[in-house]
């Protein structure tokens, strides 16, 4: 067997994991990230010289670096979710706080770089690659830190021994939406960073 | 090898494989590399990436596959639409 969760013989021992409600959530996330990605994308097309020399004023490096931080997080939470499955209690808190230690990562190398464009002197207003630049990563940011808050519950709920292979909804709720955090990411990242 | 065992080194390939997958595309980048070829790749890289992450730490590949199917059709339209938008502002 290769699998954590043996892909099921029929349909009908497929299961999602966690609340339907998360995932109505997490569908609308991504249409409204969707639709963001794509006014950028398209909005550089009228503008791409402008585009192509101020997307290479951005540290790559710290984007490559966040997109670390944010895999390892979603690893730290799928062993958290594998781990309460096990009914290894002891062990999930733990690696939920190896998630929580990475997005606090994230935190902390994002708002360095907003610092370092604010002492340039770069705003909302400066150019309409900025403008999307700010407004793209700062709203993916608000949902790092929501993800950070929903991490903070999990992990002290299952402190509390919350969470074991008979329970496991509100954790893989939470750790779902973690995972599209991680996703969208994944989109942005190349698209703001690298692409021109 | 029982499940649980299995199923963490599964998780731990998915993760060693995304961050492989980052330093290239990091690397595909840079000022290097010829930017216009790079685009596809790139787009491809994260439509790869995104699947590992939908299909193995999501665990959709388990879940009813209308649901797989709305996630990966999100991020394949999505990078599809990027790159034509990509190509359309040639100059």
């Amino acid at each position: 067997m290769t699998s954590l969760q043996p892909v099921p013989a029929t349909a009908a021992d497929r299961r999602l994991p966690g609340d339907l409600a998360v995932w109505v959530f997490i569908l609308a996330e991504l249409l409204v990230f969707g639709v963001f990605f794509l006014s950028y994308a398209f909005t550089r097309a009228h503008h791409v010289a402008e585009f192509n020399s101020e997307q290479l004023t951005l540290n790559r490096a710290a984007g490559a670096w966040n997109t670390v931080l944010l895999l390892t997080a979603s690893y730290c939470v799928y062993r958290a979710v594998a781990a309460a499955r096990a009914g290894a209690r002891s062990r999930i808190d733990l690696w939920l706080l190896a998630a929580l230690a990475c997005g606090a990562g994230f935190v902390v190398v994002k708002l360095g770089e907003y610092a370092a464009k604010l002492a340039a002197g770069i705003s909302l207003s400066t150019s309409t690659f900025y403008m999307f630049y700010l407004s793209l990563t700062f709203f993916h940011f608000m949902h790092v830190l929501l993800g950070i808050v929903v991490l903070g519950v999990l992990w002290l709920r299952a402190r509390a021994g919350a969470y074991g292979p008979a329970n496991l909804n509100g954790l893989e709720s939470g750790a779902s939406y973690w995972h599209m955090v991680d996703l969208v990411w994944i989109v942005l990242f190349p698209l703001v960073y690298l692409l021109r | 090898m029982n499940h649980a065992l299995a199923g963490r080194r599964r998780g731990t390939w998915t993760w060693l494989a995304l961050l492989g997958a980052t330093g290239f595309a990091w690397w595909l980048g840079g000022e290097s590399v010829r930017a216009r070829s790079a685009v596809p790749l790139l787009l491809a890289l994260a439509v790869a990436k995104g699947v590992l992450v939908v299909r193995e730490f999501m665990e959709l590949r388990a879940a009813p596959a209308r649901w797989q199917l709305l996630l990966v059709g999100w991020l394949v339209l999505v990078a599809a639409l990027i790159g034509v938008a990509y190509y359309s502002g040639v100059r």
